[in-house]
């Protein structure tokens, strides 16, 4: 590995070693907001380099690409782990984290984030997703004093783990039909005519399926749930946001190098989408718990996402990756208000909880509904314009019944986007909320939380900046 | 599934050799059958002849005449545990310098300054291990964290 | 136009503005005297405006735009901010920003719950509403199509009576459940016309002439057609009307009523026969017959209702029906009918909610048996419930009488049956609105204790309106006149059967 290739891959050592360095720091300091200070600086100066510094080289040791794609998502990836550390000052505290710990693991999901996004072999993709969800394994069962927390662990990490298994197998059979792990070239044994096509496609399907687990698409998808219910909610928030943002621009280069063997995975990512749209919008309306329910609602999401993917064209990819900055943003935004409910004692979970909240906690409750209509769809909110570059992609792949069933989910999903809403702002009068009080929110907290408001609102009221830039990438 | 032709000839790539003889995989079938089949033809018939008689003293898990005593499971010391990770962790880490050892003249100085980059990381994490009281053994462990005396094993 | 800045994007501003007050009110969520006066102010403001735009731009008017307004938006999508104004969007415009101050005032003192929230939806309402009658580009006609929803779904959940969440759930679904098949036959014809020429484009001037690939216009139109129809609404689609109206504050039954509904009828006129005439053409019939039947159904279930707020919201589909009649014989006369009886049934079904909301407050119930004796305790106020119910009923002289008459004449001239039948549907209006009258105004009080009459505040509201409605009744022309051209062109565009007169 030459200077040049490191040198176009220092903002991700720069998160990481920002991670190396706050863990070692934090065994002799233990104040939580200076490494929280530290590690935003690490991720604003990462940011600063991938945007500043052009790279010498676009791909680094055949895994890893430093072109304008992966540099957008790494400052996307830092800035929602910047996000991460400032929203969770108070909650991270109050559950006394290991501060150290804390702030270095976060880092290194950014990092691990990055390079999946950046991924141009499969080996590179391995890694880059392995990094991170190693992290979360510990991150989702970070509160020890929480059994939901560490039941949530396990389960994350035995199917985790499982996934992991199938991606390397996959990893291999598409490495023997290929005969290399390079982007563009490892597909090429899944299309046409190629003598060794089963064992590509084999392959390939067991990729979905490590992916489908990864970013929960039903039916891998039994995890979400209980992890998202468990995990502490900033780590939710991270989990909805970045892992399955990171996973999916990975997705969008694997299938482009496809070419036309997508037509004959199309029947099957037709039915993943259509599974997870329909499946996770049913299963959604019964929850009364506001994490479990976000859950389900991240299953429906993804399915959304996928049905953008059916288009291999430069819209559909556009559509997609604009998707995931919303659901980046609408994500954080969602578990930000839940970090700033929290108490001492835990988090606001269930719908009863949230009663008459809007009178109580103005701001808090109207970005909360915010990002509820958000996640639904309804305009003027980025949710509106993400679904409308799906269904155009969809429409424009000629899956018009797949957008159908979108319209479908959309719908419906509005009724369980709408109980919260109606809890906060439309309860029985006097019906006070159950369990402890929610907690007022720091003004730190408030402002991350405006942040995320405000990008939902922009990306639905002026997508055109964005919309160009994304443009530029593809 | 096993004559497909493209899967003789994946196999045939893949080792180098001439296509399989399939009559060895047929004998090797037929004789895994015969031996499954003996297998369970003698549980099933020690089951439906044999004579069966339970008396609480056969159900107990020794059988040498002596009633067990306290619980089967005996709690070990956690640093166990610990050691046992990290030796995992650092014997990994062996096979990779190891193998970096073997080749160290053809990778050259590029190749040292990313084991030693490797190396260094490695001792990071062991200094953190070392700081962090990972490697306290004992009750001194316990006191240093908060200190109470952890339950050690009996 | 001479003292008129052209360049200034007035269209733009008048939607936008009242956003801006409704972000006001939140900064001066403090105080509830100040939100008051905000939002009055700025729904005075928009009406001034409004106002001034009628007055200047009114009277007799060809089919151009008046105004006419381009801005970049969104170029990667061929999204721009087209907004226009002719002579239909001018009138409906104006009776927006008039309808606002009267749900402003009516709500004044009433609404005492989290009093910023309630004036800034209002407004925000108000915005989406005047987005609607100009936008021109597909993707901001949508936009604030739905901008409207989310603020009329607060209005009622928050304010409303006692089934309110349930009524704004179902409203909120019903109306989703259109406009999504709506958004994806725009996008639809979007995708169409990007194929085709080369050129993605939300523009509804281009997509106009796009030619759609066989078989797919009457799907796309119906499509269409499902969103305004919820809206409008048609019988089978109207369920979530009465439920909507009936839980609904005061307010946003007057908006309700008075805007929403109109939206449905004009997004048809605008957008949907415009974009596909061919099934346009061949949907009349079907038009016609679902019009006459909300005519009739909702006549008959308004007889038959036990609650004024209830009574006065099936009358609102009755009276819908017959504006969607004037529209599907599709000769001039009727379809000029149709925009003034848009006018028309804005004022006065909106003056109506807003009488039987002062007369519940007073009276603690809606129950027609248990009302009674308005006459004889507020005599005031019962000669206004007594106008607005007559102007409702069509009397002559008052304004719905003149769009009645145009839309019957122009029946008649297209089929006679037709028209017959229409004119029937006349005389079940007046068998219900005397039923109201009759529960409302006379008959012994129910109970002993004295009502406060008029006040001040209620008499700003009622006055004008009845001024309003007595100026159309009178000399409708004042606001024909500006849209007389656009129902001549829409009816031969439509190949009426009638020709012109």
């Amino acid at each position: 590995m030459s200077l040049a290739e490191l040198f176009s891959l220092l903002p991700v050592l720069v998160l990481a070693g920002a991670s190396l360095l706050v863990l070692m720091l934090g065994l002799w300091l233990k104040h939580l907001p200076s490494l929280v200070a530290l590690g935003v600086a690490a991720c604003a100066a990462a940011g600063a380099l991938a945007v500043l510094v052009p790279p010498e080289v676009m791909e680094v040791g055949g895994m890893f690409s430093a072109a304008r794609y992966a540099r957008f998502f790494l400052v996307l990836w830092a800035g929602v782990v910047a996000w991460t550390l400032l929203s969770s000052v108070r909650y991270a505290a109050a559950r006394r984290f290991q501060p150290g710990e804390w702030v270095s693991l976060l880092l290194f999901a950014g990092a691990g984030m990055a390079l999946l996004s950046a991924a141009t072999s499969l080996v590179g993709m391995f890694l880059g997703l392995e990094a991170f969800t190693l992290v979360l394994y510990i991150l989702i069962a970070f509160h020890r004093g929480s059994a939901a927390g560490t039941e949530a662990g396990l389960k994350y990490l035995v199917l985790g783990v499982t996934a992991t298994a199938v991606l390397a197998f996959g990893v291999a059979l598409v490495y023997a039909s290929a005969g290399t792990f390079h982007l563009p070239e490892a597909m090429a044994g899944v299309a046409g005519d190629s003598p060794l096509r089963p064992l590509g496609l084999l392959g390939w399907g067991m990729l979905l399926v490590a992916i489908g687990f990864k970013v929960s698409l039903v039916p891998f998808h039994l995890w979400t749930p209980d992890v998202y219910q468990g995990a502490p909610a900033p780590v939710a928030g991270l989990l909805a946001a970045g892992s399955k943002g990171a996973m999916f621009s990975a997705v969008v280069g694997l299938l482009a190098g496809i070419g036309l063997g997508l037509r004959d995975l199309t029947p099957v990512l037709w039915a993943l989408s259509g599974l997870s749209m329909l499946l996770g919008t049913l299963a959604a309306l019964r929850q009364e718990n506001v994490k479990r329910m976000l859950a389900y609602s991240s299953v429906v999401h993804m399915g959304f996402v996928l049905m953008g993917l059916l288009d291999a064209g430069p819209e559909g990819q556009e559509a997609v990756v604009f998707y995931l900055v919303f659901y980046a943003l609408v994500s954080l935004g969602a578990f930000g208000v839940l970090t700033a409910f929290s108490g001492e004692e835990g988090e606001p979970q269930q719908l009863a909880a949230f009663r008459g909240a809007g009178y109580r906690h103005p701001f808090l409750a109207a970005a909360l509904a915010v990002f509820m209509l958000a996640l639904a769809g309804v305009p003027p909110t980025g949710g509106f314009m993400a679904k409308l570059g799906v269904f155009a992609a969809a429409i424009r792949a000629g899956h018009l019944p797949l957008a159908l069933v979108g319209v479908l989910a959309s719908l419906v999903s509005l009724v369980y986007y709408l109980k919260l809403v109606i809890a906060m702002y439309m309860s029985a009068e006097g019906a006070p909320p159950s369990g402890s009080p929610l907690h007022r929110g720091t003004r730190l907290e408030a402002a991350c939380v405006g942040v995320c408001l405000l990008g939902v609102l922009l990306l639905g009221l002026a997508p055109g900046a964005l919309l160009d830039w994304i443009g530029s990438l593809l | 599934m096993l004559a497909s032709p493209n899967w003789t000839h994946l196999a045939a790539e893949l080792s180098g050799e001439a296509p399989l003889d399939l009559s060895a995989g047929l004998s090797l079938l037929l004789y895994t059958g015969l031996v499954v089949g003996l297998v369970l033809l003698l549980m099933l018939l020690a089951a439906k002849l044999g004579h069966k008689s339970t008396t609480p003293a056969k159900r107990e898990p020794y059988e040498s005449g002596i009633l067990p005593s306290g619980e089967a499971r005996v709690r070990g010391p956690v640093p166990f545990y610990l050691v046992a990770v990290f030796f995992i962790v650092f014997d990994v880490e062996a096979v990779f310098i190891v193998s970096w050892a073997v080749v160290y003249d053809r990778l050259g100085w590029a190749g040292f300054a990313q084991m030693a980059v490797f190396i260094g990381v490695l001792f990071l994490a062991l200094g953190y291990l070392w700081k962090a009281g990972a490697l306290d053994w004992g009750p001194r462990a316990g006191r240093k964290a908060g200190g109470k005396l952890p339950e050690a094993g009996r | 136009m001479a003292h008129f800045h052209a360049d200034f994007p007035w269209l733009l501003a008048l939607c936008a503005f009242p956003l801006l007050g409704a972000l006001a009110c939140l900064a001066l969520r403090r105080s509830d005297a100040a939100c008051r006066v905000a939002g009055l102010v700025v729904s005075l403001v928009v009406l001034g405006v409004c106002g001034w735009l009628f007055v200047l731009l009114g009277g007799p008017r060809g089919t151009g735009w008046l105004l006419h307004e381009d801005l970049a938006w969104i170029p990667r999508l061929g999204a721009r901010l087209t907004l226009g104004l002719d002579g239909l969007s001018l009138v409906l415009v104006l009776l927006t920003a008039c309808l606002v101050v009267v749900g402003v005032l009516v709500s004044w003192r009433r609404e005492k719950r989290a009093v910023p929230l309630f004036y800034a939806l209002l407004l925000t309402l108000e915005s989406g509403i005047l987005g609607v009658f100009l936008s021109l580009d597909l993707l901001l006609f949508y936009l604030f199509w739905e901008i409207m929803l989310i603020p009329m779904f607060f209005l009622i959940g928050i304010w409303g009576h006692e089934r309110r969440v349930y009524a704004a759930v179902k409203f909120f679904l019903f109306t989703l459940a259109g406009s999504l098949l709506m958004l994806l036959a725009i996008l639809g014809v979007y995708l169409a016309h990007g194929h085709q020429t080369g050129e993605y484009t939300f523009a509804l001037a281009a997509l106009q002439n796009t030619i759609l690939p066989a078989g797919w216009a009457p799907w796309l139109y119906a499509a269409f057609l499902l969103a305004f129809a919820v809206k409008v609404p048609l019988v089978p689609l109207h369920t979530w009307l009465p439920d909507a109206h009936t839980e609904a504050p005061t307010a946003g039954s007057v908006i309700l009523a008075g805007l929403l509904l109109k939206t449905g009828v004009y997004g048809l006129i605008r957008f949907g026969f415009p974009l596909f005439p061919g099934p346009a053409r061949d949907s009349l019939p079907w038009l016609a017959a679902l019009g006459l039947a909300g005519l009739f159904w909702g006549a008959w279930v308004a007889f038959r209702q036990q609650d004024a707020k209830r009574l006065v919201a099936y009358s609102s589909v009755s009276h819908m029906g017959l504006v969607v009649l004037g529209l599907a014989v599709a000769t001039p006369i009727a379809c000029e009918g149709s925009f003034l009886q848009m006018l028309n049934h804005g004022l006065s079904t909106g003056a109506l909610f807003a009488l039987v909301g002062m007369i519940a407050e007073r009276a603690g119930t809606r129950r027609l048996d248990e009302l009674g004796g308005l006459w004889a305790r507020a005599p005031v106020l019962a000669g206004f419930f007594l106008f607005f119910a007559l102007a409702a009923m069509g009397l002559p002289g008052l304004n719905n009488f003149a769009g009645e008459f145009l839309v019957l004449v122009g029946a008649f001239r297209a089929e006679p049956w037709l028209g017959a039948l229409g004119a029937a549907g006349m005389v079940f209006a007046a068998a219900y609105m005397l039923r109201l009258m009759q529960g409302v105004l006379w008959g012994p009080p129910r109970s002993a204790e004295p009502w406060r009459d008029l006040s001040l505040r209620e008499g700003l509201v009622l006055a004008p309106l009845a001024v309003l409605v007595l100026w159309l009744g009178t000399h409708p022309a004042t606001f024909q006149d500006p849209f007389r051209e656009l129902a001549r062109v829409l009816a031969a565009s439509l190949g009426g059967a009638g020709g012109a007169p």
